[in-house]
């Protein structure tokens, strides 16, 4: 009896189709054991090791090198030589880490304060359809308005302290989450939901064992959005509070109105490589907290 | 949601229907689907529900389950309504799709049951009828229904029948005094369904719940059942109800016995007049 049932044991040969699952897509990677620890991050990182991975974008940086060069040389006041940037870098690293780090605190607490509050407002709007009829209106209407735009008025009201700079990255972190969150929350599928009722789960029960879990995926995309919007938030009212005295919004409206093109490409440098070390992080962070989830076997690479 | 409703006419043995009406829509869209359905189904039988699609089969289990109320008539599950039969988890559902928990895996999934709704066993205790068994041991289960290799493995890595094999343990594991299973095999092809039949007679054998079954296969219908029940639509109702006389256990070589054959004619003929006295016409 069991011989003849493994022979229909492939995995997804039936009944998963509601998944969505692409068989193109996730073939190869069913083959991983997702379980195993490390074993499919380990193939990944290797095949960072292949020519065929890191040549394509290797030839496309050095071709934007050139035309760079090109232009720094002709037109040093549009764009400053890469040797002036290298240099600033390397010159004063402690200047400009200093200054990442007072952004990246700006960001990530801003991202922390917006983070818990749509996450207990997408609680309170997937369980109260009163809460839902009343907060979602506010909430969409707050994400059509340019909320850097407010960032010279918070300057005006709260001063040059971190007030401002932490109310505009929340906000901007705000809605990504709280749409995300929300949806994630609703997201679980009928069945599963007839189940828990006919075990007469509480609601604070299914919240933790089904809908929290849940809303993981659609989290971790809200984050995966808002790690970068927190440091332009952060970014943007440094840039509209020139008083203050660091960060590198700050360094960039100094340098630039002293016509220092280097330093202000220095401190972008930084922003991107900052930006890019959060998103590694909360990848990885995913990565790991998501190993059961369809769309993790697709979206790698 | 608390208050225990007990119909009057509540049986302490048997899971009762008693005139149950379910109207959907309102006005010209309005859908009867059911309409004055009686089932009486006492515990301990193994009672399979077939008609054709759109009669009504799910709505009169989601009755039994108190996923849904009746518009009229009662519906009564051991002598309690169906929603204080859930909150003595008297009742274990297995809907169409496994509905498994994909972050959990096997085990965790089919122990998650037995954290929720602590205070279960107080319920049942209250209740009369109930009998009481102990926790089953949920390794034991999975193994006996062949899913020992893969305890530990996420949903995503079993195949269709593997993750209904769990859903089913998931429905046991509760020792539920009456199990619900809405098409749990329509997923999957003809091998692997009559083997997991074999093992669902094991378990309920062994566990002696009563079983409450949908189906739309004549044969799943008279192998596992005591009593089918057909059912017709517009407006939904029980046309027969067939006692299945085979003798237990029935293993997959009765398939191809006459007797097998004989009960499986007399269920088609009771359909085709079922069809024929309430068609599918194209829907409005
Ligand atoms: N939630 C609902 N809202 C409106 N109409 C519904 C709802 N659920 C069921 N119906 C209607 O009630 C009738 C019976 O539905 P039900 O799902 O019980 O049929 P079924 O016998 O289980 O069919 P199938 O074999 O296709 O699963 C159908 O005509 C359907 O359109
Ligand atoms: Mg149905």
């Amino acid at each position: 009896m069991t011989s003849t049932m493994t022979t229909h044991d492939t995995p997804g040969a039936n009944g998963t189709a509601a998944d969505g699952i692409d068989p193109a897509v996730s073939a190869p990677v069913v083959a991983l054991p997702v379980k195993t620890t490390g074993a499919g991050t380990r193939a990944s990182r290797l095949q960072f090791l292949k020519p065929a991975y890191w040549a394509p974008v290797l030839v496309l940086l050095v071709g934007l090198g050139i035309v760079w060069t090109v232009v720094a040389k002709d037109s040093p006041y549009l764009l400053p030589p890469l040797s002036a940037v290298g240099e600033a870098l390397a010159g004063n690293p402690l200047f400009y880490l200093q200054n990442a780090w007072a952004t990246l605190q700006v960001a990530l607490i801003g991202l922390v304060i917006g983070f818990v509050v749509a996450y207990v407002l997408a609680i309170l709007v997937s369980e109260l359809p009163l809460a839902r009829r009343a907060i979602m209106p506010v909430a969409v209407v707050l994400n059509v308005t340019p909320l850097v735009a407010i960032a010279p008025a918070l300057v005006v009201a709260f001063g040059f302290g971190p007030e401002p700079k932490l109310i505009v990255t929340a906000l901007i972190c705000f809605f990504p989450i709280l749409i995300g969150v929300s949806t994630g929350l609703r997201s679980v599928s009928p069945a599963v939901l007839q189940v828990f009722t006919t075990l007469h789960a509480s609601r604070l029960e299914t919240l933790w064992h089904v809908r929290m879990p849940s809303a993981l995926p659609y989290l971790f995309n809200a984050l995966r959005i808002v790690f970068p919007l927190s440091i332009i938030g952060a970014v943007v009212a440094e840039l509209a509070a020139p008083g203050a005295a660091e960060g590198l919004g700050t360094v960039i409206s100094v340098a630039s109105s002293n016509n220092r093109l280097a330093v202000v490409y220095a401190a972008i440098v930084c922003l991107a490589l900052m930006g890019s070390l959060l998103l590694l992080i909360i990848t990885a962070i995913e990565n790991r907290a998501l190993h059961w989830h369809d769309s993790r076997q697709g979206s790698r690479g | 949601m608390t208050t225990v409703n007990t119909p009057a006419a509540a049986r302490p043995d048997s899971i009762s229907i008693q005139g149950a009406v379910k109207i959907y829509g309102s006005g010209a869209t309005q859908q009867v689907a059911l309409n004055n359905v009686d089932v009486e189904i006492e515990r301990g039988r193994f009672v399979s529900i077939i008609g054709p699609s759109g009669c009504g089969k799910s709505t009169l289990l989601r009755l039994i389950a108190g996923l849904e109320t009746p518009d009229a008539g009662t519906a009564s599950v051991f002598g309690v309504s169906p929603d204080a039969a859930c909150a003595a988890k008297m009742i274990g559902l297995v809907p169409q799709a496994p509905a498994l928990l994909p972050w959990l895996d096997v085990l965790q999934n089919v122990s998650l049951p037995a954290k929720v709704n602590r205070g279960s066993e107080r319920r049942r205790k209250r209740i009369g009828g109930h009998v009481e068994k102990e926790a089953p041991d949920m390794s034991a289960l999975l193994t006996a229904v062949g899913l020992g290799d893969a305890v530990h493995k996420l949903p995503a890595q079993l195949s269709g029948g593997m993750q209904q094999r769990t859903a089913i343990v998931r429905a046991f594991g509760l020792q539920p005094d009456v199990l619900l299973m809405d098409e749990p095999f329509s997923a999957l092809d003809e091998f692997t369904r009559e083997a997991i039949q074999g093992q669902l007679l094991d378990i309920w054998d062994e566990q002696k719940s009563t079983v409450v079954f949908v189906t739309h296969s004549v044969t799943e219908a008279v192998r596992l059942s005591d009593t089918v029940l057909v059912m017709s639509a517009r407006p939904g109702r029980i046309t027969a109800s067939v006692d299945i006389t085979l003798e237990r256990p029935r293993s997959q070589d009765m398939l191809k016995t006459p007797e097998f054959h004989h009960f499986e004619d007399l269920i088609r003929d009771h359909l085709q007049s079922a069809w024929h006295e309430g068609p599918i016409t194209s829907a409005a």
